[in-house]
This record gives C-alpha cells, sequence and structure tokens, in this order.
C-alpha cells in the first residue's frame, strides 16, 4: 500500500514538475515579447521554445499574409524544406478563422492544407495548430513526433493549444508593431523630405534675378540629391531656343543655347511637359539619342520640366553621381516637388524682369535704376567703398532717326545695348536712361577703373559697324563718367555730375570720355 | 539574454567533448546541434556534453539537445551529459532525456566509458 502510495507521490511530482516546465516556458514566451531582437530571430526563439517544452524534435511557423492570402513558411527546425508557399482561397481561411474551430489537431486528422501536409510527409508530422487571434488567421505551427516517434500525449496536445495561443499573441504583437515601425520610418522619411524641400524652396522663393535664382535651383539640387552633372535652361519662345542658365559640374561640352529643332531632348521636353529618365543600356528609351543630346546631356540622365501652370519655362537636366548608381524613385519625386517650386520662382522672376527691363534693349528702365542706384549708394557709403556711374549718349542719334527711319534708329540703340551689356560684370547694371542715353552703374568701381571701362565701351562701338538694309552705319557714342564719394554725395548730384561730364563731351567733339571733377579740385577751382 | 552563450570543444580519440559556457537558453545554443553534426559527418559517433557553466537550461536549449540526440541516434552514436545541476538532471529525466544520454558526475568518466 505505502509503495502504492510513493508511486501516486512520484507520478504527482512528475505532473507538477512537467507544468512548472509549461509555466516556465510562457514565462519564456513573455521575455521573448520584451526582448529587442529581428522578428526571425524571436520567431525562431518561439519555435524552439514550444519544441523544447513539448520534447518534439522538428517543427514550423508558416505565416499567412491577408492580402495576398498568401502561406509561407517563415522559420523552421529540422524539417525537409527550409521555405515552403502556398495560396489559401477564401474559404478555406473563413473556416480555419472560425472561433468555434478546435485549433490543436492530429495532422492525420485535420482536414485542411492537404496538399501543403502531403510535401512534409517524410517529416511524418504529428500535430497542427492553426494560430489565430480574435478571429484573424496569422498562420500554422506544425510540430513532428518526441524522440522515437513517440506521438504527443493528449495533456501535451493541450500544452501545445495553450503554448500556440501565446505564440498567436506574440506573433500578431510583433506584426503590429513592425507595421507601427514601419510606418515611423516612412514618416521620418516624409518629415525628413519635406524639411529638404522646405530648404530648397525657401532659397529660390526670395529670389528675383533669374540668373541667381538658377544658380540657386542648382545647388539647391544638389543638396536634394546626389547628381554629379546638371543644367538647367530656359526657353526662350520667340527665337525657338533654350539658353543655358546654370550648370553644375562638366561643362564643356554645353553651349550657351540650343536650337529647339535641334535636339530630340528639347522638343521631348516641351512636347510632353512631363519628365523623363534615359538609362544607358535600358531597352526602352523615351527616344533615340542623338548625338548632340549626347554630347549635352549624356548618356544617363533625367529632364525634369519647369512649369507654371501648364506654360512651358524651360527645363533641369541631371545625371546622378556614378557612385550613387543612378536616381531612386524618392530622388525624382522629390526633384519633380521641386520644380514645381522652381516654376513659380522662375515666373515671379520672369515677371519682375519684365517689368525692370526695357523690351528693345533688354536694359533696365528708368525707373528701377534709380531704385538701385539709391540702393548701392547707400551700400557704398556704409562699406567706404567708390561707385561709378558712367552716362553714355549715342551721336548723331537723331540725324540717324530722320534720315533712315525709325527702325534703323531701334536697331541701332539695340546694336548699343548689346555692346553695353557684354562690357558689364555680373553687379554691374545697364541701363536704359531714356531716348539715346544709356547709363551703366558699376559698384565697387574708382575713377580710374571708370574712365578705363567707359573707354573699352567707347572703342568698342567705334569699332563695330551696323548694317540696315544694304546701309552700313558707323556708330560713335560720348561718355561722362562720375564716382561717389568723389564727385558727389548723393544720387541726384551723382547723375548731375555725370550728365554734365557728357555734355562736356559732346560740347567737345564727341566720341570720348569725360570725367566729372571731384569735389575737391571743384572746391580750388572756386 | 544577461551573458553570451558559449563552447570550446575537443576530441579525444573517437570522443567529442563539448563544453558550453553560459545559459542553454537562446539560439547561442545552436552552435552545440552545429558542432555535433559536423562531427557525426566525420564519424565521431560519441559526445559528451559538459554542462557545468550553463546552470540555466530553458526549453530552447532542450530543444536544441533533442535534435543532436535525434542526430546521435540516427547515426547510432551515445552521448553523455556531465556536470548536470540538480534542476537540469530533473528537467531532463521528465523530457525523457535520459533515455537516450547517460549522465555522469564528471566528465572524465564519460570519457573513460566511451573509450574503453
Amino acid at each position: 500500500m505505502s509503495e502504492q502510495m510513493s508511486d501516486l507521490e512520484q507520478k504527482m511530482q512528475q505532473q507538477v514538475l512537467r507544468y512548472e516546465y509549461v509555466l516556465e516556458a510562457l514565462s519564456d514566451i513573455g521575455d521573448e515579447l520584451c526582448r529587442v531582437s529581428s522578428f526571425d530571430a524571436q520567431l525562431k526563439s518561439l519555435l524552439h521554445l514550444l519544441l523544447g517544452t513539448l520534447g518534439v524534435r522538428k517543427g514550423g511557423i508558416f505565416l499567412f499574409e491577408n492580402y495576398s492570402k498568401k502561406v509561407s513558411l517563415r522559420c523552421s527546425w529540422k524539417l525537409v524544406h527550409k521555405t515552403y508557399d502556398f495560396e489559401l482561397d477564401q474559404d478555406e481561411v473563413k473556416l480555419l478563422e472560425d472561433e468555434s474551430a478546435e485549433i490543436t489537431h492530429r495532422v492525420k486528422d485535420f482536414s485542411h492544407l492537404k496538399n501543403c501536409l502531403q510535401d512534409f510527409s517524410e517529416d511524418n508530422l504529428d500535430c497542427i495548430s492553426v494560430l489565430k487571434v480574435r478571429e484573424k488567421l496569422i498562420g500554422f505551427l506544425v510540430v513532428g513526433h518526441k524522440l522515437k516517434e513517440v506521438p504527443l500525449t493528449d495533456k501535451e496536445m493541450s500544452f501545445l493549444k495553450t503554448l500556440s495561443r501565446n505564440i498567436s499573441v506574440a506573433i500578431n504583437n510583433f506584426l503590429l508593431l513592425s507595421e507601427l515601425r514601419e510606418a515611423n520610418v516612412r514618416l521620418d522619411e516624409k518629415i525628413q523630405e519635406v524639411s529638404i524641400l522646405y530648404q530648397a524652396s525657401q532659397m529660390i522663393s526670395s529670389e528675383l534675378q533669374l540668373q541667381a535664382l538658377l544658380d540657386m535651383a542648382m545647388s539647391a539640387i544638389s543638396e536634394i540629391t546626389d547628381i554629379e552633372r546638371g543644367s538647367t535652361w530656359l526657353y526662350d519662345e520667340e527665337h525657338r531656343s533654350f539658353n543655358l542658365m546654370s550648370h553644375l559640374g562638366d561643362a564643356t561640352e554645353l553651349p550657351d543655347s540650343l536650337a529647339l529643332e535641334d535636339s530630340d531632348i528639347l522638343q521631348l521636353a516641351q512636347e510632353r511637359k512631363e519628365s523623363f529618365e534615359y538609362e544607358q543600356g535600358k531597352t526602352e528609351q523615351p527616344a533615340i539619342l542623338k548625338r548632340l543630346d549626347e554630347k549635352v546631356f549624356g548618356r544617363s540622365f533625367v529632364v525634369v520640366p519647369i512649369l507654371n501652370q501648364g506654360e512651358f519655362l524651360g527645363l533641369v537636366h541631371l545625371c546622378a553621381a556614378e557612385s550613387a548608381n543612378g536616381f531612386t524613385n524618392r530622388d525624382i519625386r522629390l526633384i519633380k516637388v521641386f520644380a514645381v517650386q522652381l516654376g513659380a520662382a522662375v515666373k515671379n522672376a520672369q515677371l519682375y524682369e519684365q517689368a525692370i527691363t526695357d523690351g528693345m534693349t533688354k536694359l533696365y528702365l528708368h525707373r528701377y535704376f534709380k531704385q538701385r542706384l539709391l540702393d548701392e549708394i547707400k551700400r557704398a557709403a556704409r562699406f567706404k567703398r567708390s561707385l561709378a556711374l558712367i552716362m553714355v549718349d549715342i551721336d548723331h542719334f537723331k540725324c540717324l532717326n530722320d534720315n533712315y527711319g525709325h527702325q534703323t534708329g531701334d536697331d541701332v540703340l539695340r546694336h548699343v545695348a548689346a555692346i553695353l551689356r557684354r562690357a558689364v560684370r555680373t553687379h554691374d547694371l545697364p541701363v536704359r536712361y531714356g531716348g539715346e542715353e544709356f547709363a551703366l552703374v558699376l559698384p565697387e568701381t574708382d575713377m580710374t577703373g571708370a574712365v578705363a571701362v567707359a573707354e573699352r565701351v567707347r572703342r568698342s562701338i567705334e569699332n563695330d559697324y551696323l548694317e540696315v538694309a544694304g546701309v552700313v552705319h558707323k556708330i560713335s557714342a560720348s561718355f561722362g563718367v562720375s564716382v561717389f564719394p568723389d564727385c558727389a554725395d548723393d544720387m541726384d548730384s551723382l547723375i548731375k555730375a555725370a550728365d554734365v561730364a557728357l555734355y562736356w563731351s559732346k560740347e567737345h567733339g564727341r566720341n570720348q570720355v569725360t570725367a566729372a571733377p571731384s569735389k575737391i579740385s571743384r572746391e580750388a577751382d572756386l | 539574454m544577461s551573458e553570451e552563450f558559449s563552447l570550446t570543444h575537443q576530441v579525444d580519440g573517437n570522443v567529442l567533448i563539448i563544453r558550453t559556457n553560459g545559459y542553454l537558453n537562446d539560439l547561442g545554443a545552436e552552435q552545440v546541434d552545429e558542432i555535433c553534426s559536423e562531427h557525426l559527418e566525420k564519424s565521431i559517433n560519441k559526445i559528451v556534453i559538459n554542462l557545468e557553466q550553463s546552470p540555466l537550461i530553458n526549453s530552447i536549449g532542450i530543444s536544441i539537445l533533442i535534435g543532436v540526440i535525434e542526430a546521435i541516434e540516427e547515426s547510432e552514436g551515445a552521448l553523455a551529459f556531465t556536470n548536470l545541476t540538480p534542476t537540469n538532471r530533473k528537467t531532463f529525466e521528465m523530457m525523457g532525456l535520459l533515455q537516450f544520454a547517460q549522465p555522469f558526475d564528471k566528465e572524465e568518466e564519460a570519457v573513460a566509458k566511451f573509450k574503453g
């Protein structure tokens, strides 16, 4: 009797130990949930926890993807197949998700996934558990026999059920968490993109000078993405050509201007008003790349149009840095968004330029000249620098106009304006002062420098000629130069000093440069 | 886990001796399986696993040891565990591991038995 009791006691003790062991496994699953590691590593730990708790030799976890209805073996231990995929149909999913359906089955009694289980027949699987949380199918868990092909006992089947439920919850948590993480990463990327764009747009939004604007745009794009070479072109509708505005990287093959009809790439951009991509070696290209286009744009590049409310203004052309291995979709998306901002900024700058420049001579207008000259004088005064003003008047213009007509007069004005435009530096300001009178504002220039510039321009005009309707016209101009603060203290007296000097040139034989006297010499004269 | 699992191994005649270091409770324990498979392929099928430095073995560890047992059974070899803590011994017994692997108090005893 006592022996029997001790037998029973021993059995009970064994039972208690077994339960304790299962409890430990449950607590380990809890620990696993709190660990920071990859999803696959956690799945593998869960599988081992389960196999070790049941004393089973092999097993695997299949995961179900709801949108594709695909089931794939995500993690396995000692199974014949390391990877395995199959699809479930909607009805089967419904049956499996049914709340009342049992979770754990003997493989031989399980009526679903016949084909799949057939493919694993070599593993002699013992049990299968349907992993689900709140009627949502997550996947399956299969386990083999214990050592010596001994099947699980009914008690162990119920352990399997309990553990499966816990594993379902754990996997579901992982999945939700990783979805959340992915969403967070995407959100971070978006925030980063928006901030890059914001910075880039801010750079360009307040710039009204076209040249400066497109220079900035080029460098802003190089902030957005890694580019090796790039250029911006503005479309000149009147001449049906594109003018090179700014570029980055090697520019040896870049012409200042490209005729629309010479370039398929330009035509494509202008017709489509959409961005397109060339990639060397790709079979499908938007058009055949001609030699000229290849020389200008390269073999692999992206073209993004600069548009404003549907109006085609120009384009941005970019070659990805070799190290970057082409543009990503993100790069192209960002550049496109940036190009939209650029379109508005270019239009603004163009409108502004139209407002301040004379349509015929492309020189700045009198109104703008006054405003800029005032600014420049203030700046020169603040930094104690000098500033020169050159007034120019075409000699015998009235006579020319009267004898040959207004058309010739206009041509002469355009001709002289072009010479002036070529003569100036970036920060100089060429102005159509009125009638046949022009002005040049030269910041950071003293009398010696200004007279040299005036003399150079005078010679250029003198040495050039203009042919209108078969008649060759030799042109000359007279110049007056004044300098702030040497000759005058304010704008009006500066203009007046230059005017007086110009008048002196006119009075003393024309086609010459006269420097206004300095304040000191004037005082001495008095 | 607090400490990384590691192991050292040594072949003494036809016996492979594996000494584990650290808890057998995470995937690091798969190393035991790998080392055993490697040697079983070379027909070294008598294996002694010294668990002195692995006081804690959970079900992950058990699952891996079951895999080892299975492989040794298939190649008709023999397995011994040594230096088991009382708790681990109870667990091994309960999970039926000791039906397939003999426990020894000391590593030398097991090696001597396999060599002799």
